[in-house]
């Protein structure tokens, strides 16, 4: 097999060793160029094999209420066991997250029945159709869906807790969403432990940890069933790889070509050590954390299940060969991109009323590069610079890779990083430790542990591998909030008295009386959504608890309690909130044009509102000129918006979560800014009803009229301790800027102006307004056309009309 | 003293100097180039300005003018000779349609906005004073120079180089690079096209070089007005009898041109296109032919 970069002979130095990989093109590597390829034009189906196993077992052993870890554990090892092994050609990771080459994952035990009306049409969609096979509709529609049917959390939690007002207010789903019925998720597992040790080590540990469980009584037994469901899992692994090296062995025994002989030989050997068995070469490793990876999502939801700073936890594996001299940096890669091509084998199915909400959106499994160590020294390695450049070859969605800076980051890191976001127009996102860490800490994160944080899901950020952070748990429109509080409390589309009775906006006589006003709402739909996500915790920990990522977090193996009833080093719930421009610039207008200036009245403001602004030019003028925006360096506004932030993060912190700990509060948004903008009514920034709200943490778009420092010091300015859900910031920058000679100088100073200002988080979108327009009017032309929407990545194909539309406006040139 | 009048404080600007600056446009010019890229700030006087497309047409001004000197019908119809720039107008707009061209600022006032970008201005920007013509009020700069040095700024002034010299000398020498803007060497021309006679500019420029003030020597290339080969020949010649070797051309674009409908300007749209990149290049090579170096701003 090739094993350096064709035409480039290998170099010593680490600067020319750099410079060979970035010199790299994808036609170096035309096995990877077709294993993309592959997956770019391979048509999602619906996976069955997972869902039928697991039904298959408890039809046949029952469904043991009285024993869940014992019931979890013991089917999870079955379906890791029976899953048949699917090796494609000429892979170099192997381990498939379903039976197809791109599969929906399902799962029953949580939402998946949400898709049952549709199950038949899913082929016939206009967007995105997705395959279904005879099979998989009968099996889901008779037998499965039919099984779960009062087995899955939500329906669970519904009859457990009865149907409490929190959950019936979540089911509007206007004002706030939960993720726990979709299953834990959103958290980055400790990979590099099922790495080093592998998973012979944690079976024995954990068998070893159940004998000396000494005392009796319930804890005692429920501790013992815990590390006994650890040793369950464990085989479950174990076999699951094995399945794979017998299946590799078979095919290299007919395999007539003898280097994919020999490769498919080399597999089976890997899949019978690893990841049983402590990895020792890079391949090994990667391997070892794709297998693992595969069975945490037969265990958990797929959604944001991260992969942490794997150019920190593999950098040893990397040396080590190199030094052996049985691997060269254009190996290296070429695995890495092997390994980032598999990620993109399995992608979410969501209903049709979804789509227009989470459109375009992957599962977000993130890859965090460089940033300081546990000392606060840098860590930059060539291996961050190999997994920024497999990015920047590949443009896939998955995974959705991080670039973390710090004050010592090095120059070079900077402007690699930056040629690679110029390169894909859109990734990877950066972010700032000197916001970041201090984030962590101030939710009682140690400093060694926080500096040691990964990047989940689309931005947000908790420490790897010893946190249940759950960070998208909890999902708040903010916009909804403050139009309740423009009513009195009142629903404007349902006529119904959803919040407490307070003072409408024509009956309020100061801007005090308003916020307060809106605190009151406020306070209403952040204690109801953490009611109804406190329940939706205790079902999982009653229904649904998950030993195997419980084995890869660290906490539950030292104290014998499953993740799920708060085993955890750190547990906290993360909220994601959206909304938060459009807020503070119509708290900045009310505040100055209503009850400062007086040129509208509170009751003439209501009406506008009411009509949205038709017949109010006048008003709607206003409030888009003469009133403080957010993104223009304006104490107007941004000191709204900082206290605003305080204010979320104190009422969501007025009590524990569940398992015992903060809430951590985020500003990004996936695409649920145009989603929920549509069902948003006008709002005194001058936002007519239905229109797009700003993503993240972003400034409205077209409010930011003072340039990108500008804007980028009215984020910068937001604390960082009610931020530690992190932020998305989208950032537009014309590509005809950057082709101008010297501007990656000034692109990498602008960046550098806001980490300096302790910006938290960054991610430009770069693309000329023409090819996007090109691109939506004719989607095959572009079909690996990359954009970054709020926090993710996206193909712009993928995306709805109004998502694309959204983008196609922010791209207008702003110099 | 009385405060400068600034039209705008542009920050994030990246063609005035090096690095990402804040370009400060003050109000006020000697010269009058027919293709001025800014034409709101060449009055020293302050005046109104008129966005249409911010326009809703609610009337609002009409009422507002307290000596009768707008008339509404789709708009204001503004009569220019009768607007004495009370700006009572301007705080009756709800759209800020109409707004002065500039804003007064003391130095001190103007050195708070100056800092903001600070963080951005690592390791080469810094701030830039153009307009308009910067150095028209010595007296002015005299105090803000030193407040800007002392917040340790990088200071770049942008000038047509009619000033005058020796009231400007503690300025020029707290200034770390001039932008100087050449755009005739023949005294004639400069007159037609500028309204001024270049000598004392001439005469500034001399000195710069020989005092050794670092500078970007700069011409802005205006398509059938000051690009003749002759001209450029005679420009590339003089430069280099003073020891210099490096130009930067500017192209004209007609971006200024949407600004003239915008307030009672002397000025009118010249009716010309922009320059493409390959008409540049070709003025450009009289420039390289005759031994100077050619850079993009």
């Amino acid at each position: 097999m090739s094993t350096a970069i064709a035409g480039i002979k290998p170099a010593a130095s680490e600067t020319s060793r750099r410079d060979e990989i970035f010199s790299a093109t994808l036609e170096n590597f035309p096995r990877i160029a077709r294993l993309r390829e592959a997956v770019l034009q391979a048509q999602p189906a619906v996976a069955l094999e997972r869902s039928k196993l697991l039904t298959d077992y408890f039809e046949k052993n029952g469904f043991n209420a009285e024993r869940p870890l014992r019931r979890q554990a013991e089917s999870l090892r079955y379906v890791l066991a029976h899953l048949q092994p699917v090796v494609f050609p000429e892979e170099l990771i192997v381990g498939s997250a379903t039976e197809h080459r791109l599969g929906c994952m399902m799962y029953p035990e949580f939402q998946a029945s949400l898709i049952w009306p549709e199950l038949v049409k899913l082929p016939l969609r206009k967007r995105h159709p997705v395959g279904v096979s005879r099979e998989a509709i009968e099996e889901y529609s008779f037998r499965i869906f039919p099984y779960f049917r009062d087995k899955n959390i939500h329906e669970w939690a519904k009859k457990r807790f009865g149907y409490a007002d929190s959950i019936k207010l979540m089911e509007r789903m206007v004002f706030y969403l939960i993720a726990l019925p979709n299953g834990v998720s959103h958290l980055v597992p400790n990979y590099p432990a099922a790495i080093q040790f592998g998973f012979n080590r944690i079976l024995e540990l954990a068998r070893q940890k159940a004998q000396e469980v000494s005392s009796a009584g319930p804890e005692a037994d429920t501790r013992q069933e815990f590390y006994q469901a650890v040793v369950t899992v464990s085989e479950g692994v174990i076999a699951f790889a094995r399945n794979y090296a017998a299946k590799c062995r078979e095919l290299a025994d007919r395999e007539k070509d003898p280097e994919r002989k020999a490769e498919l030989a080399e597999l089976g050997r890997i899949l019978e050590r690893v990841p049983a068995e402590p990895a020792e070469t890079f391949w090994e490793a990667l391997q070892s954390l794709w297998i693992t990876h595969v069975a945490v999502m037969m265990e958990n939801s797929d959604l944001a299940m991260s992969f942490g700073r794997m150019d920190q936890y593999l950098w040893p594996f990397y040396r080590r060969d190199l030094e052996a001299g049985r691997l060269d940096p254009g190996k290296a890669l070429e695995l890495v991109m092997a390994f980032y091509v598999k990620s993109n084998d399995h992608t979410p199915l969501v209903p049709a009323a979804g789509e227009a909400l989470f459109s375009g959106s992957g599962t977000n499994q993130s890859i965090t590069l460089s940033g300081m160590d546990g000392r606060g020294r840098d860590a930059t390695n060539d291996l961050s610079y190999l997994m920024v450049q497999a990015l920047n070859l590949l443009k896939l969605r998955e995974p959705n890779v991080d670039a973390r800076f710090h004050r010592d980051s090095p120059k070079e890191w900077y402007q690699r990083v930056l040629e690679v976001v110029r390169s894909t127009g859109a990734a990877p996102a950066l972010y700032n430790d000197e916001a970041i860490v201090p984030a962590l800490t101030a939710k009682g994160v140690s400093l060694e542990d926080a500096r040691d944080y990964g990047v989940i899901g689309c931005v947000e950020t908790a420490v790897q591998g010893k946190a249940y952070p759950m960070t998208g748990s909890i999902l708040l429109n903010l916009a909804a909030v403050l139009e309740l509080t423009l009513a009195g409390g009142v629903h404007h589309l349902s006529g119904l008295q959803v919040g407490p009775r307070t003072p409408k906006l024509g009956e309020m006589e100061s801007f005090a009386r308003f916020l307060e006003a809106f605190h009151a709402q406020l306070q209403f739909m952040v204690d109801s959504s953490v009611e109804a996500e406190i329940l939706y915790d205790q079902a999982h920990e009653e229904l649904h608890p998950i030993p195997l990522l419980s084995a890869l977090i660290e906490g539950p193996m030292e104290t014998g309690k499953d993740l799920t009833s708060g085993g955890a080093r750190y547990n906290s719930s993360g909220v994601w909130v959206v909304g938060l421009a459009d807020v503070v610039d119509s708290l900045a207008a009310l505040k100055k044009l209503v009850f400062e200036e007086k040129r509208v009245s509170p009751a003439e403001m209501e009406a506008a509102l009411k009509a949205d602004f038709v017949g109010y030019d006048q008003v709607r003028a206003m409030c888009l000129h003469r009133a403080p925006q957010y993104g223009n360096d304006d104490p107007g506004a941004d000191e709204i918006a900082v206290r605003l932030v305080e204010e979320i993060d104190r009422n969501f912190n007025r009590r524990p979560n569940y398992r015992g700990g903060p809430y951590c509060v985020g500003y990004w948004s996936i695409t649920f800014h145009t989603g929920y903008g549509r069902i948003v009514g006008a709002l005194p920034n001058g936002r007519r009803k239905g229109q797009a709200l700003a993503s993240g943490a972003t400034p409205v778009s077209g409010a930011a009229r003072q340039g990108p420092s500008a804007s980028l010091s009215s984020t910068a300015k937001l604390p960082p301790g009610p931020l530690a859900n992190c932020i998305a910031n989208n950032h537009k920058i014309p590509a005809s800027l950057l082709q101008e000679p010297g501007k990656m100088e000034v692109m990498e100073q602008l960046v550098r102006g806001y980490f300096r200002k302790r910006g938290m988080q960054l991610q430009f979108v770069i693309a000329d307004k023409e090819m996007l327009i090109e691109a939506m009017n004719d989607p095959e032309k572009a079909k690996d056309l990359l954009v970054r929407v709020s926090g993710y990545t996206a193909y712009f194909g993928d995306l709805n009309p109004a998502m694309q539309q959204e983008i196609i406006n922010r791209t207008e040139d702003i110099i | 003293m009385p405060p400068a009048l600034v039209c705008d404080i542009q920050r994030f600007s990246v063609h005035d100097g090096p690095g990402i600056r804040t370009t400060v446009f003050c109000k006020g010019c000697p010269l009058r180039c027919r293709w001025c890229q800014n034409p709101e700030a060449l009055r020293f006087e302050n005046e109104l300005i008129f966005s249409s497309e911010r326009c809703i047409a609610c009337g609002e001004c009409a009422k507002a003018c307290p000596i009768q000197a707008i008339r509404h019908d789709h708009g204001p119809h503004i009569n220019w000779e009768k607007c004495d720039a009370c700006f009572v107008c301007t705080e009756a707009c709800p759209a800020r349609a109409l707004e002065p061209a500039a804003r007064e600022f003391s130095p001190a006032a103007l050195v708070k906005e100056l800092v903001k970008d600070r963080e951005f201005y690592e390791p080469e920007g810094g701030v830039t004073l153009s307009g308009g013509e910067p150095l028209a009020r010595p007296d002015f700069l005299q105090e803000l120079v030193p407040l800007i040095k002392h917040e340790n700024l990088h200071l770049a002034v942008e000038t047509c180089g009619h000033f005058n010299w020796e009231s400007l000398q503690p300025v020029l020498k707290q200034t770390d690079l001039v932008l100087f803007d050449l755009k005739a060497l023949s005294e004639d021309l400069h007159r037609k096209l500028t309204g001024q006679s270049n000598l004392v500019i001439l005469e500034n420029l001399r000195r710069i070089i020989a005092k050794g003030i670092p500078r970007h020597l700069r011409m802005p290339v205006i398509p059938g007005l000051n690009d003749s080969e002759d001209e450029l020949k005679r420009i590339a010649k003089f430069l280099i009898e003073l020891g210099e070797t490096e130009i930067v051309l500017l192209p004209y674009h007609r971006l200024g041109e949407s600004k003239l409908e915008k307030l009672n300007s002397e000025l009118k749209p010249l009716g010309i296109p922009s320059m493409s990149e390959k008409e540049l290049q070709a003025k450009s090579e009289v420039f390289i032919k005759a031994g100077l170096r050619v850079r993009k701003p």
